[in-house]
């Protein structure tokens, strides 16, 4: 029940709006000193009260949470200790008057109208990600032309550390109209490759020679089955295209840097070894007519 | 190898070679196996080694939390039961107990690795893969490489289903030591696309020693008996 102290609007202008603020018993309205202490200090408790449980917290579940999921808790845990000391101590205070909080609100509603139509979008797109949950924290994305690992998401923006280690933040609301590719959010990738070979050289013996390659290669996912086959006759050379699945926790990067330096080069070396050799471009030249070269002597 | 020590290790076998000298002022802990060697240093160590088989879903990094089998296809009745004997790949956990605490020194593993999926890539699990033949008679392969699965198969559909691999939770793998390493397991198949595996907890043979797992040194929180439910079949 609020109570409203009709004394408290009475003055008429700013000196006696002063003296009645610091008059003995009343700050505004019917608040008391004391009831602006016990608000003040039940804040100070919530915040501290708030850092203790954000520490157990920590200490109880940073092994089994992620650390944005951990964050969000531990965000959550200290909004509420800092709600719950605001229900308990603000009532006293709504004597101060409904005008000043209702001013508090339109003005905080103008600022946000007038300045904040980005953040506003941000925030809105923060949740929405929140809800989809299209990636999470450690996993490998693209988002628009930025590559790299998410580091945390905030309701506003996603932090994200590219393949470079530079600091990126990109505002929610970016992401959310942009493709996000999240190449950790399957349990598996499929990775292609293609390798020329020579038109003399055997087919046959060198898919049998990359197929054990693969076979051999422990991170190569035994199912689905690598599948190795004669892509296309170019050119230049007979293609050879590889397509191999991996664990996407272990291959979580998108340009398979790990890939290319470990099982292209067993590959060259096993195919090398067995006569078969990467061609280098090359183009036959036929003439209609027999060329003719006269030599004058003098 | 396998066992608790109280004092040095000297250890030399056809491929592993583990070492822990207390005389130094650092004893000094030394594995050599599979072209690797791990050196580790233990400050004021007065407690106690213990060497052991551990659930194989470790090396060479932690990618995977299920066991796959595979195996030749085995055709079961419906309503019909068989027992079989099955090869796991072993993982060897060299630990520290010392003040109460259980702390994971060292693993490595005399068998190589392989992975695999099973299911679909976005609703399936990457699993440590394993092929092995089927054995009626319980077989003898070497201990520091490969352990015996007792596995109990059992058709509770109303169909003829066929069976080719066993998928199982890392965290319900109770590896159990003696003259063999050993650990049972069964399997109960709904449906040809739906089936449970799960392992037992009680020793497969009176006598043996419980090993220590992974997730219980490090203190990995894990729901027992849950099983593992095969959803992509068994074949």
């Amino acid at each position: 029940m609020i109570t409203v102290n009709p004394d408290a609007f009475n003055a008429t202008n700013a000196n006696s709006l002063i003296s009645f603020i610091q008059s003995e018993k009343n700050i505004v309205g019917t608040t008391t000193p004391e009831e602006l202490l016990v608000f003040s200090v039940s804040l100070v408790i919530a915040y501290v009260a708030g850092i203790v449980a954000a520490y157990y917290l920590k200490r109880r579940f940073s092994h089994k949470l992620k650390k944005d999921q951990l964050d969000f808790w531990i965000k959550s845990e200290r909004i509420l200790f800092v709600i719950a000391a605001m229900v308990i101590t603000v009532p006293p205070l709504f004597d101060a008057g409904l005008e000043i909080i209702m001013l508090v609100l339109l003005g905080s509603v103008a600022v946000f109208a007038l300045a904040g139509q980005k953040v506003v979008a941000n925030l809105i797109s923060g949740v929405a990600l929140r809800y989809e949950r299209p990636y999470t924290t450690g996993d490998f994305i693209s988002a628009g032309t930025t590559f790299g690992t998410v580091v945390s998401i905030t309701l506003s923006a996603t932090v994200v550390r590219d393949t470079n280690g530079v600091y990126v933040r990109i505002p929610n609301e970016q992401v959310y109209v942009s493709d996000v590719r999240n190449y950790h959010g399957n349990v598996a990738r499929r990775y292609d490759f293609e390798i020329g070979i020579r038109y003399r050289d055997d087919t046959t013996e060198a898919i049998r020679i990359i197929t054990g390659i693969l076979d051999a290669y422990q991170f190569a996912l035994k199912h689905p089955a690598p599948e190795v086959f004669v892509s296309d006759l170019a050119d230049s050379s007979v293609k050879v295209k590889i397509r191999v699945w991996f664990p996407s926790v272990w291959a979580n990067t998108q340009d398979d840097i790990s890939l290319c330096t470990r099982i292209l080069p067993m590959v060259k070396s096993a195919l090398e070894a067995a006569g078969i050799q990467i061609p280098f471009p090359q183009r036959e030249l036929w003439f209609g007519n027999e060329m003719v070269s006269k030599r004058s002597e003098c | 190898m396998f066992g608790r020590y109280e004092g040095d290790i000297s250890y030399t076998g056809d491929d592993i070679s583990i070492r822990l000298d207390r005389s130094l002022g650092l004893p000094r802990y030394e594995r050599t196996c599979c072209d690797e060697m791990v050196v580790k240093s233990l400050s004021h160590f007065t407690g106690t080694i213990i060497i052991n088989p551990v659930e194989p879903v470790n090396l060479p990094v932690p990618l995977a939390r299920h066991l796959e089998i595979g195996f030749p296809t085995i055709a079961l009745p419906p309503g019909t039961s068989q027992t079989l004997f099955l090869l796991f790949p072993l993982e060897i956990g060299v630990f520290l107990v010392a003040g109460g605490d259980v702390h994971v020194l060292d693993i490595f593993s005399l068998s190589k690795s392989k992975f695999s999926l099973y299911g679909t890539s976005d609703a399936g699990v990457i699993t440590r893969w394993h092929h092995s033949e089927v054995y009626t008679t319980k077989p003898d392969p070497d201990r520091h490489k490969a352990g015996v699965l007792n596995l109990s198969i059992r058709n509770r559909s109303a169909e003829t289903v066929e069976v080719s691999r066993a998928v199982f939770d890392s965290d319900s793998i109770h590896l159990f030591s003696g003259d063999r390493v050993e650990m049972s397991g069964q399997m109960e198949i709904f449906s040809p696309r739906i089936a449970r595996t799960d392992i037992r907890t009680a020793p497969p043979m009176p006598g043996m020693e419980r090993c220590i797992e992974i997730y219980t040194a490090k203190k990995i929180p894990v729901v027992q008996g849950k099983g593992f439910l095969m959803e992509s079949g068994a074949a």
